[in-house]
């Protein structure tokens, strides 16, 4: 466990030191460069341990503080949420050093290192906490360094905004989750995590406010439709890497906070399972196709995320069901899925967040529609987009696939008992998902980085530096490694799903080996297509050594003088289906036709806005208005009155005690 | 010896059953409309003709163009490895049938981004078309699988099509096979979801997509395109037609798969090119004859 603390402190002390040496670049980045490399060096040696299966202790000092005490430990599922935290943070990491360089000072360095590094170091801490206390410590902290990060540019009004909305969305996860810390302690007379699964049991109403406490206090974070609002608006605000590290990593830490919790309090009922993969399969469906319709493409990911977190939910669901049936396979496939789709996930979110940071600052705007012909100036960075565009599709050569995989195996098994209809329309509804995401992502690469470019700023683009380009590669790497070679990242789910399912090590690796072999047919049959892809570009180039090859302008049947702004754009890409789902997006649409003889002004512009934000949610909060504006007349905003409220308080307390 | 057997069926249905599909279902077209039409096998002259010509590359195209026919192919020729082709398949195992699917699904992508790699309105069009429709036709198609999977006990796509069950699972049969159908038209662009044969290319999907292809890299579409129609024209003549012991595992598979490609022929020549935006209802009557067959499987 010193390795843990001294992975937490290495995060800690670079923060600090960068923050310290913020006169000299070079110093606070060697600083961050530094901290990261221990980190990685430190909590990755912790992490292989356990997961290799070694015991390592429990770390437990007492903390002056009534409930609480700094207690740490590691098992499977905390070791492969660290690996994640560990493997994301320091690629992000490093690339924001190439980033903050290639802003030019528009973004302030020395915060951003400083959030960026906490936020890291929260993470590490949180996934080992085993207690409620430091839990919600590491917690908060999270939180506010991920508020930091979004806010980094507060000059501009909608990040302003956006940070309000985050701030506001969090503190409400967080009050949820107190009140079910406080409920759960209560009942175990103490906040250790071990006391907790050791109470006495709850009583169904109790049970029912700890499902819904939880799944609205994780699911805040994590980003289930509806509670996803503030993530949208959030990820485009933060800078590139950050918006890495919070949709690869902070926002699966409510689904981290939700498979602990299920591992201390036990099964939830078949209805809660039912509900939970219900909720998970609208959150994909809803979350994809309003990622569909998007313009902005840093947008597009963040509802992207909220597709996958809801494939997660999903698979977590569908683990639950296995459990509350008694049926342990089950209950471990649905698991493993949801977890290796979470580090699959990680890998390729994080993977496009930072190559849309440098098409982002190559281009100097996030809209799609001016963008374009970028592959051709941007070689590795849209050839590095292309693998994550891929993966996160679920396409089979890389590693997207395996966890959809795991989680449609577990749906259309051949021996479903009761359930099959639904089990069967959830399969259907994942491929539609998978189906749609191939839509958004080749729109996403393809009007993004083919093409001709549609601006002069697209034009003029230039690759980014090394140090950006480094870390996208190695995440490229892992995607396609994890592809071709599922069976470690198997190991690592499978390992972690059997401390969500309370399953001793021989019963999974049962498990495991049976669909290790089969995820190995498929990496191998991976490889083969692409050993086959091979094969056929060396005899097309073969065929066409002895033929003449010549270049030429695209046809463009007949016309001759077509213009990049001929080409189609990020709004009519999706049209198709954004029309048969109009009245679920309702896109608002501005249309100023050309008008009289001579029209001079035409104009066309089209917007999707989020409808838990401004359609529902307003709804809820003009009622909460209405009653809140009753206490609001004790608001005066004079200093005097809030001083005669303060006596006044002061003296009714003293008489009350006296 | 029967390794060696299974493997060379294999190759001759992979090369010469799509362009002799083609071939027969432009033959029973021409038949109808009372022409003589060109030879069964000119698609495999066409082929072979672009095989050995040279190409023209935009100067707006960067490798995802060139890359897209070939992984295009590669991918097809990899799903064919799960579909019993030679009485049985190269490989199958519990979950290929999920495989096939997002293979076709790669095919889809790699073929739609090398389509918007030309920077052209026209195949822009085409990859947006091509991305919507099938994405309506992935929901059937999988809750086809739904179906077969549980009433077979297997996810592999030898195991799910084959013809079992008697009478009383041919309600469920012949829905699966109808949605089944649906989705062989509209994903490999016939009639009445896209016309191989018009000459408006704005009335165009998938031929629309590979306008600027030429040469090899349109040999290898046009391939590619065929083998993803006899790979589905497959499964569906393994879930109807029992083996015929006098022609073996491969003659009924071949004679299923000509007769096929006629009923193919005669449902484009008996029928129009729907609307655009009719077609999304097509594919979701096809969802709904998938659930209707997989609620009587579940009887």
């Amino acid at each position: 466990m010193i390795l843990l603390l001294g992975a937490v402190l290495a995060l800690g002390g670079a923060a600090l030191l960068s923050s310290l040496a913020s006169r000299h670049d070079r110093w606070a980045r060697s600083a961050v460069i530094a901290g990261l490399a221990a980190a990685a060096i430190a909590g990755g040696t912790l992490a292989w341990r356990t997961i290799a299966g070694q015991r390592v202790s429990d770390l437990l000092w007492s903390w002056p503080v009534p409930g609480a005490a700094f207690h740490v430990g590691m098992d499977s599922l905390s070791a492969c949420f660290l690996l994640l935290v560990l493997v994301v943070g320091c690629c992000a990491g490093l690339y924001g050093e190439g980033y903050l360089a290639g802003s030019h000072g528009h973004i302030p360095a020395t915060p951003v290192r400083f959030f960026f590094l906490v936020l890291l170091g929260a993470m590490a801490l949180l996934v080992a906490a085993r207690n409620a206390f430091l839990f919600m410590i590491a917690w908060e902290t999270m939180a506010l360094a991920a508020f930091g990060l979004v806010s980094c540019e507060h000059g501009k009004p909608e990040v302003r905004k956006a940070g309000l909305l985050y701030l506001i969305c969090t503190h409400v996860g967080s009050l949820f989750l107190l009140a079910l810390f406080a409920l759960l302690g209560r009942n175990a007379g103490s906040l250790e995590f071990s006391a907790f699964a050791a109470a006495p049991a709850l009583s169904a109403a109790e049970r029912v406010a700890v499902f819904l406490l939880a799944l609205v206090g994780f699911g805040m974070k994590a980003g289930f439709m509806p509670l996803h609002i503030w993530l949208q608006e959030a990820h485009p605000a933060a800078p590139s890497h950050a918006s890495a590290a919070m949709s690869g990593v902070m926002i699966e830490m409510g689904l981290y906070g939700l498979l602990r919790l299920l591992s201390l309090l036990g099964p939830v009922s078949i209805e809660a399972a039912f509900f939970l993969v219900a909720l998970g399969l609208i959150t994909a469906v809803f979350g994809i196709t309003f990622a569909m319709a998007q313009r902005d493409f840093k947008r597009l990911l963040a509802y992207s995320s909220i597709e996958n977190i809801g494939i997660i939910l999903t698979g977590a669901g569908l683990g639950c069901y296995g459990l509350a049936k008694h049926h342990p396979s089950l209950a471990l496939l649905g698991f493993a899925g949801a977890i290796l789709h979470t580090l699959n996930h990680g890998l390729f979110k994080s993977l496009l967040f930072l190559s849309a940071g440098a098409v982002y600052q190559a281009v100097g705007t996030r809209d799609i529609e001016a963008c374009g012909g970028l592959q051709k100036r941007l070689p590795w960075t849209c050839g590095l987009t292309a693998v994550g565009a891929a993966a996160i599709c679920g396409l089979p050569p890389l590693n997207g696939f395996t966890g959809e995989w795991l989680i449609y195996n577990w749906l259309l098994r051949p021996d479903p008992g009761h359930g099959m209809l639904f089990s069967a329309l959830a399969a259907a509804a994942l491929a539609l998902v998978g189906a749609f995401a191939v839509a958004a992502f080749s729109k996403y690469y393809g009007l993004t980085c083919l093409g001709q470019p549609r601006s002069e700023a697209a034009r003029d683009a230039r690759e980014p530096s090394w140090i950006m380009l480094g870390p996208m590669a190695l995440l490229a790497a892992l995607c396609v490694g994890i592809g071709l070679f599922p069976s470690p990242a198997l190991h690592v789910a499978f390992a972690a799903a059997g401390d969500v399912a309370g399953q001793a090590r021989p019963a999974v690796s049962a498990s495991l080996d049976e669909w290790s072999r089969l995820l190995g047919a498929i990496g191998l049959l991976g490889a083969g297509v692409c050993a086959l892809s091979a094969l056929l570009w060396l005899f097309r180039g073969a065929l066409l050594r002895r033929r003449k090859v010549g270049l030429g302008p695209t046809w463009s049947c007949g016309f001759t003088a077509p213009t990049a702004r001929m080409q189609y754009t990020g709004s009519s890409y999706p049209m198709p289906l954004t029309r048969v789902f109009a009245a679920a997006l309702a896109t608002r649409e501005e249309i100023r036709p050309p008008l009289g003889y001579w029209p001079v002004k035409a104009s066309f512009e089209s917007r999707t806005p989020d409808p838990a934000l401004e359609r529902w949610l307003p709804v809820l909060t003009a009622k909460f208005e209405e009653w809140l504006s009753a206490p609001r007349r004790l608001q005066y905003g004079r200093l005097q009155l809030y001083l005669l409220y303060v006596s006044a308080f002061l003296v009714i307390t003293l008489l009350w005690k006296l | 010896m029967e390794t060696l057997k299974l493997v060379a069926s294999y190759l001759l249905i992979l090369v010469f059953a799509p362009p002799v599909m083609l071939g027969l279902i432009t033959k029973t077209k021409a038949a109808v409309a009372g022409r003589k039409g060109p030879p069964v096998l000119q698609p495999l002259y066409d082929t072979l003709k672009l095989l050995g010509k040279g190409a023209v590359y935009s100067t707006t195209t960067t490798w995802m163009f060139r890359l897209g026919p070939v992984a295009a192919l590669a991918a097809v020729l990899a799903a064919s490895s799960f579909v019993p082709l030679a009485g049985e398949p190269l490989i199958s195992f519990n979950g290929d049938a999920i495989l096939f699917a997002y293979l076709l699904a790669l095919g889809r992508f790699v073929t739609a981004t090398a389509a918007l790699d030309t920077g052209s309105s026209f195949e822009g069009m085409g990859a947006s078309r091509e991305a919507a429709f099938s994405s309506l036709a992935e929901p059937a198609l999988i809750l086809a699988f739904a179906s077969l999977a549980y009433r077979s006990g297997a996810l592999s796509l030898a195991r799910m099509f084959s013809p079992h069950g008697g009478p009383q699972a041919a309600a469920s049969t012949v829905l699966a096979l109808g949605s089944l159908f649906v989705v062989l038209l509209a994903e490999n662009s016939r009639i009445p979801v896209d016309d191989p044969n018009t000459h408006l290319e704005l009335t165009m999907i998938h031929e629309v997509m590979v306008l600027d292809h030429g040469g090899p890299d349109l040999a290898f579409i046009l391939h590619g395109a065929g083998l993803r129609l006899a790979l589905m024209a497959s499964l569906l003549v393994r879930l109807v037609l029992p083996d015929w012991p006098a022609a073996g595992p491969v003659g009924s598979l071949v004679l299923g798969l000509a007769a096929t490609a006629v009923v193919i022929g005669l449902v484009e020549s008996s029928m129009a090119r729907l609307r655009l935006i009719r077609v999304p209802q097509l594919l979701v009557a096809a969802i709904c004859a998938a659930t209707f067959g997989l609620i009587l499987t579940l009887r």
